[in-house]
């Protein structure tokens, strides 16, 4: 089951990574501005040029955004500097030693975009982070996907909106298992149910921040939203099986390591490194192999155990 | 390879026990619980009776409910972490009443079996099975340590060689139940002994029961060398490798396997201080022949230093004993024969007088050499080798007897006879010369 739901979160993420842009299909006029307009609409025409000024404002901020997020396709203007990063290691012949840098080059030059491999090349990265967070130093996490889709969904949209959704969905999730640990229905529907709570939620603080002004709500993509509706769903099954401390640690620390990788997607060193040097990923190969391998105690149990120590002698 | 220094974590667990010795079936086994309790039945191991398994909708509609009305528990077979498990403590014909206090009626405890088929309670919400048990009856000698709840032993073993073991003594924090999470007590024991050290609680030490003045060391385990046996004998029936096994002292029964788990929580390292990797190191590669073999093994291996002399052999008696005799503000030592022709002790009527006790009104048939006789029974109290017994025995003539008393075998459980006298061995040490 819980395999089934990381599957369809992954190609969710490859959906979203691969979808129009939805803000490209949204209207001019935004919701929020023509509520403002419909209470002003019999008044002067100068407000209303006012208003126009208002939402070129706005446009341009979103493409600002929209630039910034690497989750889209990157424009002309950043291709070049994509290429002026690629001159710091220029490759011309093809040799053992450089094939793969040569492949990335090569692929940005035939069309694809940079964003898209910077997020394929540093997944297991991010996936690595995960096995050492929990086998070495010990702390629990949701599977191993649902940690990396927090960190490209919190890329996507943005630090303010992604802790926005998140509080609305811990907020939903909390109250999703009080409700529904006492409801004595068959699991499924139960689950439906725990995802109608999170959707609401969700729809309550999309309204409540754009009404607000706190978050431009136009450039949010369904995706990322759809894979923190399906996080919020994971978190309550979690607080359905296992005790409310678990549950605090486990979402305390995919969270936690949800945001450390939004940290190292959108930090300009890590990125404009793997493009650079995608020789880095062999690293993967032998730090995975020693996680793997690592039969000490973890660094919790470090802790754990040093009881043993003390009382022994 | 290298002795680890350190205790056992849950990578070395999972990797270099549980995934090296539990087969995938035998896990399977062993986390279905009805199924590792047929598996127990048909292997004559003991454990608590199966009243009914209930694996269909028609099952459930079909049955009687004719349940004993002292009650029983009702269990999904694989339950996660005690979930769904009702403990009754009464039933009268359609209704009855769980533990906590909460009353049920037919209706009601069909609804929570449906549940349990629906897989509200199992991991992974997948499709479950209920079945209807006996309830255990917990044992006098531990009812005296916790007045709520079921104490369990878990003994972790590992290829037939009991590696550490645990008494878990249920706390009202703990709700009755012996989970240490819950705040239950963990009380390390000696493999050699079954005597009880070190003790834990939340992670902290402590050294009495909570709110009882019993100490939580020194705590002898009755039966210990069965204890062991059972768990070794069900170890090679689970076919699991690596694994725990509860077991609970039923008040008929004696000791009953409760469950077994093929993944064992590592805080039991904590309740005997102590590594079980370093243990499992030291054995890992040893073949034993047969489950004798291996509990001799983890005796001499894993024995602990406090309690090295304490002596768990029976204790050897010679034919001639001296026996101190408590009586009413005195007591006197006389040379007892002991006698495992004769079923009753037997004094004679001068040890009443010095010990200023009477005969019973009662009288005792005995069949002695003379023929079938009625004797006075009396009441005796007496230390035989270290022991204090108190018993019934009889009185009669022995003064032309050359002992005074004669111990009968109703009075020497625990202890082995040495068939030659200490003047006999010395005759034939004479004899050789």
């Amino acid at each position: 089951m819980s395999k089934a739901i990381g599957v369809s979160i992954f190609a969710l993420i490859l959906m979203a990574l691969s979808a129009t842009p939805v803000y490209s299909q949204i209207p001019t006029r935004s919701p929020s501005a023509s509520a403002v307009g419909i209470s002003v609409e019999s008044d002067s025409i100068a407000e209303e040029t006012s208003q126009e000024s208002t939402q070129s404002g706005e446009k341009e901020e979103i493409k600002k955004l929209k630039k910034e997020d690497i989750t889209q396709p990157e424009e002309e203007e950043k291709k070049s500097e994509i290429l002026d990063l690629f001159a710091n290691r220029p490759i011309s012949n093809l040799s053992p030693l450089n094939f793969i840098a040569f492949t990335v080059q090569y692929a940005v030059g035939v069309g694809v975009p940079a964003n898209t491999i910077v997020l394929i090349l540093l997944l297991p990265f991010l996936a690595t982070i995960v096995a050492f967070t929990r086998h070495v130093v010990g702390l629990p996490s949701l599977d191993i996907l649902v940690p990396i889709a927090l960190s490209i969904t919190i890329v996507s949209t943005g630090i303010i909106a992604g802790s926005i959704l998140l509080i609305a969905i811990l907020l939903a999730s909390s109250i999703g298992r009080f409700v529904l640990r006492k409801v004595r229905i068959m699991q499924l529907p139960k689950k439906a149910l725990s995802i109608l709570i999170v959707a609401v939620f969700v729809f309550l603080a999309l309204v409540v921040s754009a009404a607000n002004g706190i978050l431009i709500v136009k450039q949010l993509s369904i995706f990322p939203i759809l894979i923190l509706i399906l996080l919020g769903e994971k978190i309550i099954s979690l607080q359905l099986t296992r005790s409310f401390s678990e549950t605090l640690t486990i979402t305390a620390v995919t969270i936690s390591i949800g945001i450390f990788g939004f940290w190292i997607l959108s930090t300009k060193m890590f990125t404009q490194a793997i493009l650079l040097y995608p020789e880095i990923t062999l690293l993967l190969l032998p730090v995975n192999y020693a996680i793997g391998r690592y039969f000490g105690l973890r660094l919790t149990e470090i802790y754990r155990f040093s009881y043993i120590k003390k009382h022994a002698s | 390879m290298p002795l680890s220094k350190g205790p056992l974590g849950m990578n070395a667990r999972n990797f270099l026990y549980i995934r090296k010795y539990n087969s995938t079936l035998a896990k399977r086994i062993a986390d279905d619980k009805l199924r590792t309790k047929r598996l127990l039945i048909s292997h004559k191991i003991p454990t608590t009776r199966l009243i009914k398994a209930f694996n269909t909708r028609e099952s459930v509609r079909e049955f009687d409910w004719d349940l004993p009305q002292s009650g029983f528990v009702v269990k999904p077979a694989r339950g996660y972490g005690g979930e769904g498990i009702l403990v009754f403590t009464g039933w009268k014909k359609d209704r009855g009443r769980t533990i906590s206090g909460k009353r049920y009626n037919r209706k009601q405890l069909e609804s929570h079996i449906f549940d349990v088929f629906e897989g509200v309670y199992s991991l992974q919400d997948l499709p479950d099975k209920a079945y209807i048990e006996e309830k255990v009856t917990s044992h006098k000698f531990f009812k005296k340590l916790v007045p709520v709840g079921l104490a369990d032993i878990r003994i972790v073993l590992l290829k037939g060689i009991p590696i550490m073991a645990m008494l878990r003594l249920p706390t009202s924090e703990s709700k009755g139940t012996a989970n240490l999470h819950l705040g239950a007590i963990g009380v390390g024991i000696d493999i050699r002994t079954g005597i009880t050290q070190h003790a834990i609680r939340h992670g902290t030490e402590i050294k009495k029961i909570p709110g009882t003045n019993y100490k939580t060391r020194g705590i002898k385990i009755p039966n210990w060398d069965n204890l062991l046996t059972l768990a070794a004998k069900t170890q090679e029936v689970s076919t699991l490798g690596y694994m725990g096994i509860d077991i609970v002292f039923d008040a008929k029964k004696g000791p009953v396997v409760l469950e077994i788990n093929s993944r064992p929580g590592l805080e039991i390292q904590k309740a005997n201080l102590d590594s079980l990797r370093m243990r499992m190191e030291k054995v890992e590669d040893i073949k034993v022949a047969n489950v004798e073999r291996g509990i001799e093994l983890a005796k001499s291996l894993f024995a602990s230093e406090v309690v090295q002399n304490v002596n768990v052999a029976p204790t050897m008696l010679s034919v001639l004993e001296p026996t101190t005799f408590h009586g009413r503000d005195t007591e006197k030592t006389y040379e007892a024969k002991i006698d495992s022709g004769a079923f009753r002790t037997a004094v004679d009527w001068q040890v009443l007088k010095d010990l200023n006790i009477e005969p019973l009104s009662e009288k005792i048939w005995i069949d002695s050499t003379n023929g079938r006789q009625q004797r006075p029974a009396v009441k005796l109290d007496f230390t035989l080798a270290g022991k204090r017994i108190k018993t019934t025995g009889t009185v009669t003539d022995r003064k032309h007897m050359n002992y005074p008393i004669i111990i009968g075998r109703k009075d020497m459980t625990g202890f082995v006879i040495n068939p030659t006298s200490a003047e006999e061995i010395q005759d034939e040490v004479e004899e050789d010369n």
